[in-house]
């Protein structure tokens, strides 16, 4: 955490984060303590002068779990009765997709600080209701993308904003597993609770799952929103019954007539998960943290005498010059973007930064805007790989 | 087996640490000319002494790969 200090100038939202004198505790709730919610708890658990007073799940294994980890808060299986009954000062909601826009609209509506876990929503309505709840309410809206607080992306940024790969011409995007993406099940009766990722009526699939991550890092990069986006999805692979595509592949415009290419898959996972800014200066491989340079500082002296002696032994002599040559890749191995290695993802400051936004009472419609363009982008490529139709911007739909 | 024992005279070592000698220093002098040839920056005449070192192995190498077969050759000369 203390590498995020080095940003905090140039990252408003980042401000004040590490102060510790005179801390007032906040209290807050969280709703949808399920695998992301406790780790969202495990999280929260470091931050000075919080304490989590309730939670609320209705899904027994997860009630009880919750239970054991916040020994003295009260549990409650009906968010409405809690957000009711409990003084606090804001909620996290870490639940299914479809749930979001119901849960965070009667939160803020009762007052309260909102984190609401990404993407937004399943629907523009619902994503732009949130937002309208936000804004009627005046209160602070974030949406889970931890990239924004991650030191090893805010570097890849500030290297981008600072010309070092020139302007970005380019971006791809890709994430790929080797899964089925399934959770075991205690009861086949439990399928759609608990794989509620499979099916629609609750997922857009790997869209609002995974790709929203990464598509509010390339509007973030572009400064922009994409104003079209054709693209084409499928089950190539896991026939098993669900609805959601297991492979998608995107093609996003932007104003600026930068692209944005997408692809997910879940049954390769060789190339991993990557987000490439690419200008006619260099590259920035943002998830992994390394940049190239299109012209590479040249070897030594003395390599380069060695090469040249080399090929002048060893090379066969041209007749003729050669009427095409292959592009092979860089061999530049590029350079770490950080002093050493980082582990964390951002989640741990993203939720220290919700903590100390709430006790300040600090609203950043920037963090909404970044939520909401992200997963209205995630919904026009879904549209557009359903209706095999290019999506365009919704009209209207603006912070 | 029976292992004899063997003398290196000082003669001998001189001859090789002049040898080494020899070769370390067409070694820096490969590394001077790369940095004129290549406009290389000046501080490559510290920075690449590694190099410098593993091209003046390299030589010593050779150069006595030389020598065994100038031995080899001169034998068999001589029992002809």
């Amino acid at each position: 955490m203390a590498a995020a200090g080095l940003f905090v100038s140039g990252m408003p939202w980042l401000k004040d984060l590490y102060a510790q004198d005179g801390l007032k505790t906040v209290k807050l709730g969280i709703i949808g303590p399920g695998s992301r919610g406790m780790l969202l708890l495990e999280h929260l658990k470091s931050v000075p002068e919080l304490e989590i007073s309730c939670f609320c799940d209705d899904y027994e294994p997860h009630f009880e779990r919750a239970g054991q980890f916040l020994p003295g808060a009260k549990g409650y299986r009906d968010y409405r009765e809690m957000l009711e009954k409990e003084q606090m000062d804001g909620v996290v909601i870490a639940v299914p997709l479809h749930k979001h826009k119901e849960i965070t609209v009667a939160a803020l509506d009762a007052g309260l600080h909102t984190f609401c876990e990404k993407a937004m929503a399943k629907t523009y309505e619902d994503c732009n209701e949130m937002v309208k709840a936000r804004e009627r309410n005046n209160k602070i809206l974030y949406i889970g993308h931890q990239r924004i607080f991650n030191t090893r992306v805010l570097q890849a940024m500030k290297e981008i904003e600072e010309g070092t790969i020139g302007e970005v011409t380019q971006m791809r995007a890709y994430w790929h597993r080797n899964n089925d993406w399934r959770r075991p099940l205690p009861s086949p009766e439990l399928e759609r609770k608990i794989n509620w990722r499979m099916y629609h009526e609750y997922s857009l699939g790997l869209m609002t799952e995974l790709a929203s991550h990464h598509l509010q890092v390339t509007n973030w990069v572009l400064k922009d929103k994409p104003d079209y986006v054709m693209g084409s999805g499928g089950i190539n692979y896991w026939k098993d019954g669900r609805e959601v595509f297991d492979n998608v592949n995107l093609v996003y415009h932007y104003p600026s007539g930068t692209h944005v290419i997408y692809d997910s898959m879940i049954s390769n996972k060789k190339y991993g998960m990557e987000i490439q800014a690419m200008g006619p200066k260099g590259t920035i491989e943002i998830e992994t943290g390394y940049q190239f340079s299109e012209q590479p500082p040249p070897a030594a002296g003395i390599i380069q005498l060695i090469n040249n002696l080399e090929h002048k032994v060893f090379d066969a002599i041209p007749i003729g010059g050669a009427s095409w040559v292959p592009e092979d890749p860089s061999e530049d191995k590029g350079t770490y973007l950080l002093d050493k290695l980082l582990k964390t993802d951002g989640t741990d400051v993203e939720m220290a930064s919700f903590v100390s936004d709430v006790r300040n009472n600090r609203i950043d419609p920037w963090l909404t805007q970044q939520g909401f363009y992200a997963s209205i982008a995630t919904i026009m490529g879904f549209e557009a790989m359903m209706n095999h139709r290019i999506e365009t911007w919704p009209q209207g739909l603006a912070i | 087996m029976k292992l004899n024992d063997t003398t290196i005279t000082a003669l001998q070592k001189r001859r090789e640490l002049i040898i080494i000698g020899a070769c370390f220093l067409a070694a820096y002098l490969l590394n001077v000319i790369g940095i004129i040839q290549h406009k290389s920056p000046a501080k490559e005449l510290v920075t690449q002494l590694h190099v410098v070192l593993l091209v003046s192995l390299a030589f010593y190498g050779t150069v006595i790969l030389l020598r065994i077969l100038y031995h080899v050759i001169s034998r068999l000369w001589i029992r002809k």
